[in-house]
């Protein structure tokens, strides 16, 4: 009887051990191929579904999108977008951040965009967790980030997920061409240096006169952004002056304190002075990462055992319109979000449960929720009229403001934050000559065959570029154009070209001067 | 009453006297003899430096509802022509059977041929009867004249017509071209100033 016993109990403990959970087993997408479609829009993919969701016992009438690209394979990245206002955070609707986009990467083309982390809606709009820009570190994120992930970005496109730790505030010192001089780890804030090689950064928030003797490198913030506890974990800033004298920290400034400071090369007017978290597990060299909420797909796996162990009323056992991200195991990225609060038109919603198995469904081997609800916003850049189109049904009516996104865009991204020598012994690259705008608008130079990535200056404003032959889409104006080769990690950057000073004339203007031209050339 | 119809006969004859013209006015001769050139001699006088075709010019186009001025330069050197306009530089050389252009791309130029035939702008052509003289610096074209433009804005492709035509002279040649030139529904006020006669030497890019 005995051996019976266990033999039933083996049997059991083994049937259980094989069978997936049921839930899993249960999970059926029926799609309406009516209105179901798959396409490609400036090389996104981007699927529109409507269909049925079975899941266990429950039935749902269901509408989402989907794009994807593969960073890793293609010319597109996933950046991190905002409108944080300097001293401050601030919330924009993606139409909003896919404009500010376009002044910081004038070179990318953006096709396409989603809403990102959970915020602080009711007051500053600081987002939840970390926020990394373009390799700033705005906001490092929580201490304690339970059920919070961050998703990040490499320059190469690799997906970087989990939550980083963070190795400390470090000082940064960039260039005027955005190359790093100099990374120094901060020793102490708001905390005099202990010894000559030890540095320590006061802030505004520091009362007291900082005492005479010590070397003090005084920097005019452009920027400084503070945590929930009012801690400035990110600082920016150009150098005011350098003194030994006896100090207090007047507001918008922050000093750099200790021996180092003595060097009065080190920091530069044209340098840009960078403070801010070092970030560690895997996050050391994120271009772009903004903090997710729950994984909802790991190593394949939907995380139904984690959404089962939170409480009755977290807002994972709810249906709402959600957004989330998702990693497939050839690099693809995919964004999904999912219609809700909308039963009426069949727009229920979906549970975290339901949308880990939609991801899964769609191919994740990692998959992460976004911000959802109101929040949950996907644009896309329609081929025929250029416009932002949102694919998705605003829950709210209309489009909402949030504190950050991510953005799909085309093209290469500039390298900055390359480590150099200090002092700086690179030789430094020819300028580029030979600048001239044919007669179809298409701008051409003679550079650097062997290192061609370029700024080109147009009026004051920068831009990168990987070519020398590019068409120039301007409006009508004098325009001063110059370019210089950017440097490396073994050649410093050229001097900018000789100006080369291109007329665009109006349509009537041009309509006259090609008659006197048509008369010289003899016609 | 005799001498009063006498006195007033007197002072008729003095008045008519003062008005007369003298001889010199009538007949062009000066106190040397020589004969004063006639208005139309003076007109054609000063277009005689195009023959040489060697002076600078400014081109201005104003557009009257923004004010806006754009402005390209031209040089001639007999056969060849020069275009300037910023950075954008062109050569036009007439001298052969094959007409030229040499285009500015970079440190080179980049030569092609173009259909040549009679070259020259608007002013070449331009004839003493076209004008009514407006001061000794100045003349305005007759209003019925600026149809003769015609063939020049045939030229280009989109300007709809050219009125109010003035020259203006100095002691030796035109200076100035002035007219209003019609594209599509905007008028544009077209300022042609002309400089450094005899003076520009161009050399053709190798």
């Amino acid at each position: 009887m005995k051996k019976i016993l266990i033999s039933a109990f083996l049997w059991m403990l083994l049937v259980l051990t094989l069978t997936p959970s049921s839930y899993a087993n249960d999970f059926r997408f029926d799609i309406d191929q009516n209105y179901s479609s798959r396409r490609y829009v400036d090389g996104v993919e981007f699927i529109r579904r409507r269909g049925t969701l079975t899941y266990g016992e429950e039935i749902t009438s269901q509408y989402y999108n989907y794009i994807a690209v593969n960073p890793t394979t293609t010319d597109f990245n996933i950046l991190a977008s905002d409108n944080y206002t300097p001293f401050a955070w601030g919330m924009t609707n993606m139409l909003g951040q896919i404009d500010v986009a376009k002044q910081r990467f004038p070179h990318l083309d953006i096709v396409a965009a989603v809403n990102g982390d959970f915020y602080d809606i009711n007051n500053t709009g600081r987002a939840s967790h970390t926020h990394i820009v373009d390799f700033e570190v705005k906001h490092k994120g929580l201490n304690n980030p339970s059920g919070r992930s961050v998703v990040g970005f490499k320059e190469d496109g690799g997906f970087v997920f989990g939550n980083p730790t963070f190795l400390g505030q470090h000082l940064n010192i960039l260039n005027e061409f955005n190359e790093l001089k100099m990374r120094m780890k901060i020793d102490r804030i708001n905390q005099l240096p202990q010894n000559d090689l030890e540095i320590a950064i006061f802030h505004e928030t520091f009362i007291s006169e900082i005492p005479e003797g010590y070397d003090k490198a005084i920097i005019r913030a452009t920027d400084l952004k503070s945590d929930a506890n009012g801690n400035i974990n990110y600082s920016k800033g150009r150098i005011d002056t350098r003194t030994t004298d006896a100090h207090m920290v007047a507001e918008r400034t922050f000093v750099l304190v200790g021996k180092a400071f003595q060097d009065e090369n080190l920091i530069i007017e044209k340098d840009t002075v960078l403070v801010q978290e070092l970030l560690g597990n895997g996050f050391e060299n994120v271009r772009h990462a903004i903090g997710a909420g729950e994984s909802l797909v790991l190593n394949g796996t939907v995380q139904h055992a984690r959404f089962r162990s939170l409480p009755s009323g977290n807002m994972a056992h709810f249906r709402h319109p959600r957004t989330a991200i998702g990693q497939k195991s050839d690099g693809t990225i995919f964004f999904l979000v999912v219609d809700g609060r909308d039963a009426i038109n069949g727009k229920f919603g979906v549970k975290y449960s339901e949308l880990g198995e939609l991801m899964k469904l769609h191919g994740a081997v990692n998959a992460f929720n976004l911000d959802g609800g109101g929040s949950s916003t996907m644009l896309l850049r329609s081929e025929e009229t250029g416009e932002y189109d949102a694919i998705n049904t605003f829950s709210d009516g209309n489009i909402r403001s949030v504190s950050n996104g991510l953005l799909i865009a085309r093209g290469t991204l500039e390298p900055i934050f390359i480590e150099i020598p200090y002092p700086d012994t690179r030789t430094q690259f020819d300028a580029p000559t030979g600048l001239f705008m044919d007669g179809e608008g298409v701008f051409h130079f003679t550079g650097n065959s062997e290192h061609m990535e370029y700024t080109l200056k147009v009026n004051g404003r920068q831009m990168f570029i990987t070519r020398e032959t590019l068409p120039l889409l301007l409006a009508p104006g004098q325009y001063e154009i110059q370019v210089r080769v950017k440097g490396n990690s073994s050649f410093a950057s050229s001097a900018f070209s000789d100006t080369y000073v291109y007329n665009v004339h109006p349509n009537d203007v041009r309509v006259i001067l090609d008659l006197i031209r048509n008369v010289a050339k003899g016609n | 009453m005799k001498k009063i119809m006498l006195i007033m006969l007197l002072v008729f004859a003095l008045f008519l006297a003062a008005c007369a013209p003298t001889v010199d006015d009538n007949d062009g001769d000066d106190d040397n003899g020589e004969l004063e050139p006639t208005a139309q001699e003076i007109f054609e006088e000063k277009f005689e430096f195009l023959v040489d075709n060697n002076y600078e010019l400014e081109i201005k186009i104003r557009d009257h509802q923004t004010l806006k001025d754009t402005i390209v330069m031209m040089y001639f050197d007999g056969n060849v022509v020069q275009y300037v306009d910023a950075d954008y530089i062109a050569y036009y050389d007439h001298s052969g059977s094959q007409s030229k252009m040499y285009l500015k791309q970079g440190e080179n130029y980049a030569v092609s041929n173009v259909s040549s035939g009679p070259a020259g702008l608007l002013y070449y052509g331009f004839e003493f009867a076209q004008f009514t003289k407006n001061n000794d610096t100045s003349y305005i074209m007759i209003a019925e004249q600026h149809t003769t433009l015609d063939s020049f804005i045939a030229l280009g492709d989109g300007v709809s017509s050219i009125d109010s035509l003035q020259i203006r002279v100095n002691e030796t040649h035109l200076t100035e071209v002035i007219f209003n030139v019609v594209v599509g529904e905007t008028t544009y006020l077209i300022t042609m100033k002309i400089s450094n006669v005899g003076q520009v030497e161009l050399v053709l890019p190798v």
